[in-house]
């Protein structure tokens, strides 16, 4: 097990003064699935948009603490927001199809990285379709627009498309929350199958899923990180009174 | 019993309705049919191929103003689109948490409702009476003007539409932002800026008010930007407020040709929009 | 290197984007400052008051009094907005709300289309087949009838020339109903349907639908289009009265330029 991210005595505000995420701690392990359980408004999605920066695009937040990522502290002034986003990749709570072709979809992201070869831009497209298990269902329409597709098709399109550049991670927020159950059951095979591939952090409601499919559990409440450990033992012996009491459905 | 008196007053109502809209239609199909009526009598091959005659005479053509309106057009929209279109992009984009943008949008606003007499007062005052002549550089600067609000305001609203989620996603890429901007935001609003772009140039086409002030006129045939350059609008504004016969004809040649041109321009970017959301 | 260079492209695309946005604020304080100085000589002659109550008109003493063309521009819009708002708003009703399916596409097109058509044609139809016909038929039958009303009667009063605020006020009425009309119905068409479809389920009557649900939800859109509307109006007047105002001074002056200019050459 190597550790991949570290995150210590993080802080988040918003609108400078909000304390969002107070004091996380917690360490992400290379190649697994780490998941991010809790109610509503407990700070979930917030963390996870804090490991690329993308609170960085709005006025006014505030980071605190450190995010070690491949021995750099990813928060720091200096941390080039484009090369740390091409190696953490993110998808979203909705599909976020790009008004391109399918083909395109997929290879804007090794675009950006300056690949241009059409050889080469054609075979990896393809090799990120079969990663994502969509390669039969739209090889013979790569070139029809993606708005084209079922919401679980444009879904497991952007895991393509994050995985077409090969990050170290992909952050995954709410993936199925917008699907119907028979594509949420696929796209968490998908996620299951990227295992040992690369690093996974997902953000999820349903806590059926977090057991389904993580190696990691960490349950959160108020903006705080309750607790974080292996899944199993979260979901069958959790070591917070607040962690049983979400688990076992007693509020949230 | 209640309910049917309802239903009663509810029908009458309707057919009220129903009777304003035939009105109107039926004012609006008139003059339609009329500018048709008219206009097709004043189309002929000299109307195109020829230059005007002397007033009064026989004969002539309106080619110096069908070339000289496509040549102001055509340099309009090379100002107008390109500030339209970029100044919008800033407001929907890098300057959308600054108050200044609000301001912005709000000024185009006004200049929209400003009546283009008084855009083509303002080229006047700055431009022509400076100089000391009319010219076609001057027309096509105020049509500009003309533009940029519309397009500005239409592009800010179109890429204000693409959801910001399609940003972040192009964003967790590693795009820089104007990559982000071009690649990803623009493809998703082209249909509806194109659409914008087509209803200004359109709204320029039928623009007399403001090139009586700046472009003015040419009886002849002219390619001299810096010089006054006729217009099929100004023209169509001079003959039908001259005496002759002749010229009420080619008037209504022009008015034709005009409405015609916007016609299409308008049904081709609608069928071009429909078009590409198909694919 | 490489990234250096796209974070560079960005700072000189965020430029490009800025300079262009704020063109519009040096265009806008540019028309407001032009206009106000060239307007100023005309002002300081007459005052305020006298510049907009003053009828006089002399170009040889630069006396330029407005009050005809401001009154003329009040009366033609508000008799223009009487009669096109009630025609716009039921041919917005008609497109959303009554017509079969197959004849909304086409009408709502239509209207749009009319409404991208540029004044001067509607100027020019005024001109050459309104005119004659007010002037022929409607107006001398207006004037022995409804003409002897004190007030009413002033809008054709004279001698029946066409030309005069009656046949303004109904071609300007013409030019503003498909614009009218097409904001309308964009506003109608925001009504969520599901709120359409709860009122129906009380049993309520298409006309209570429309008067209760349509258009409290789309007041303040119709109201906009119909603001938009008196603006473009008001502009538009301005024009039109401006240039019957001169002609009636000096006949044909535009053409006379126009002559001049041409022997010139």
């Amino acid at each position: 097990m190597i550790p991949e991210i570290e995150v210590r005595n993080l802080n988040f505000y918003y609108s400078k003064v909000i304390h969002i995420l107070k004091n996380i701690n917690m360490t992400i392990y290379k190649n697994q699935v780490a998941a991010l359980i809790g109610p509503s408004g407990c700070g979930k999605t917030t963390l996870l948009r804090c490991f690329n920066r993308m609170h960085d695009l709005y006025a006014g937040n505030k980071y605190d603490g450190e995010i070690i990522f491949q021995g750099q502290n990813i928060l720091s002034k200096d941390t080039d927001l484009i090369e740390l986003r091409s190696k953490i990749g993110m998808v979203f709570q909705k599909p976020t199809p790009f008004p391109m072709s399918i083909f395109e979809n997929i290879a804007y992201g090794l675009k950006l990285r300056g690949i241009k070869n059409r050889g080469e831009l054609k075979s990896r497209v393809e090799k990120a379709l079969k990663d994502a298990a969509l390669w039969d269902e739209v090889k013979d329409k790569l070139n029809t627009n993606a708005f084209g597709l079922s919401g679980g098709q444009q879904q497991r399109l952007c895991i393509a498309r994050a995985l077409a550049v090969e990050p170290e991670i992909i952050l995954f927020d709410e993936p199925t929350s917008a699907l119907d159950p028979i594509s949420t059951g696929k796209i968490e095979e998908l996620i299951i199958s990227l295992k040992g591939i690369v690093t996974i952090i997902i953000v999820t409601h349903n806590m059926q899923q977090a057991a389904r499919i993580s190696d990691w559990t960490g349950f959160m409440m108020l903006g705080e990180l309750i607790e974080y450990d292996r899944t199993n033992k979260i979901f069958t012996v959790p070591s917070n009174k607040l962690t049983e009491d979400y688990i076992t459905g007693r509020f949230g | 019993m209640i309910p049917k008196r309802r239903k009663v007053i509810s029908s009458l109502a309707l057919f009220v309705c129903f009777l304003t809209a035939l009105w109107g239609i039926f004012w609006l199909s008139f003059i339609i049919i009329d500018v048709s009526r008219h206009g097709i009598t004043g189309i002929n091959s000299s109307l195109f191929l020829n230059d005007p005659a002397p007033p009064g005479e026989e004969g002539g053509g309106l080619r110096n103003a069908f070339v000289g309106h496509l040549h102001i057009t055509v340099f309009a929209t090379l100002i107008g689109v390109p500030v339209g279109v970029l100044g919008g992009t800033f407001l929907a984009e890098y300057g959308r948490k600054y108050n200044i943008s609000k301001v912005i949008s709000t000024l185009s606003d006004i200049i929209v409702s400003v009546p283009a007499i008084i855009i083509g007062a303002f080229i006047y005052a700055i431009i022509v009476k400076p100089l000391g002549h009319f010219s076609g550089w001057a027309g096509a600067i105020a049509l500009g003007i003309i533009m940029i609000p519309t397009i500005l305001r239409t592009t800010e609203n179109m890429l204000s539409l693409i959801p910001w989620t399609l940003r972040e996603a192009a964003f967790a890429l590693g795009a820089p932002y104007y990559k982000v901007i071009i690649q990803v935001v623009y493809r998703g609003a082209a249909t509806g800026i194109l659409a914008g772009i087509i209803l200004a140039i359109a709204r320029v086409t039928g623009e007399a008010a403001s090139l009586l002030f700046t472009a003015f006129s040419n009886n002849y045939f002219s390619l001299d930007m810096s010089q006054p350059i006729a217009s099929l609008t100004v023209n169509i504004f001079q003959y039908a407020m001259g005496p002759y016969e002749e010229w009420h004809a080619k008037t209504l040649g022009a008015t034709l040709m005009i409405t015609v041109f916007i016609f299409f321009a308008t049904i081709a970017g609608r069928l071009l929009i429909k078009r590409r959301y198909k694919i | 290197m490489k990234k250096q260079r796209g974070k560079f492209t960005d700072i000189v695309f965020l430029f490009i984007t800025a300079i262009t946005a704020f063109s519009v604020i040096a265009i806008s304080l540019g028309i407001f400052i032009v206009l106000f100085k060239e307007s100023l000589p005309a002002i300081t002659k007459l005052g305020i008051g006298g510049f907009i109550f003053s009828n006089e008109w002399n170009p040889v003493q630069e006396i330029f009094g407005t009050a005809p063309a401001l009154i003329g521009t009040l009366i033609t819009s508000f008799f223009a907005l009487l009669l096109a708002v009630p025609i716009a708003i039921g041919i917005a009703i008609f497109i959303t709300e009554i017509a079969p399916s197959f004849l909304k596409g086409v009408i709502g097109t239509a209207i749009e289309l009319l409404a991208a058509i540029p004044i001067i044609i509607y100027g020019m139809w005024g001109l050459f087949t309104l005119t004659p016909i007010m002037m022929h038929y409607i107006e001398p039958f207006l004037q022995s009838t409804v003409g002897k009303l004190p007030l009413f009667g002033k809008l054709f009063e004279g001698n029946p020339l066409g030309l005069d605020l009656l046949t303004t006020s109904i071609i300007l009425s013409i030019m503003i109903i498909p614009f009218t009309a097409s904001i309308a119905r964009d506003s109608f068409n925001l009504t969520p349907s599901v709120l359409k479809e709860s009122a129906y389920a009380i049993g309520a009557t298409k006309l209570e639908v429309l008067k209760d649900v349509v258009l409290p939800y789309s007041k303040l859109g119709v109201l906009g289009g119909v603001g938009l509307s008196l603006g473009r109006a008001l502009g538009e007047t301005m024009a039109v009265a401006f240039i019957l105002f001169i002609m009636s001074f000096n006949i044909l002056a535009l053409a006379q330029i126009f002559l001049m200019n041409a022997e010139r050459k």
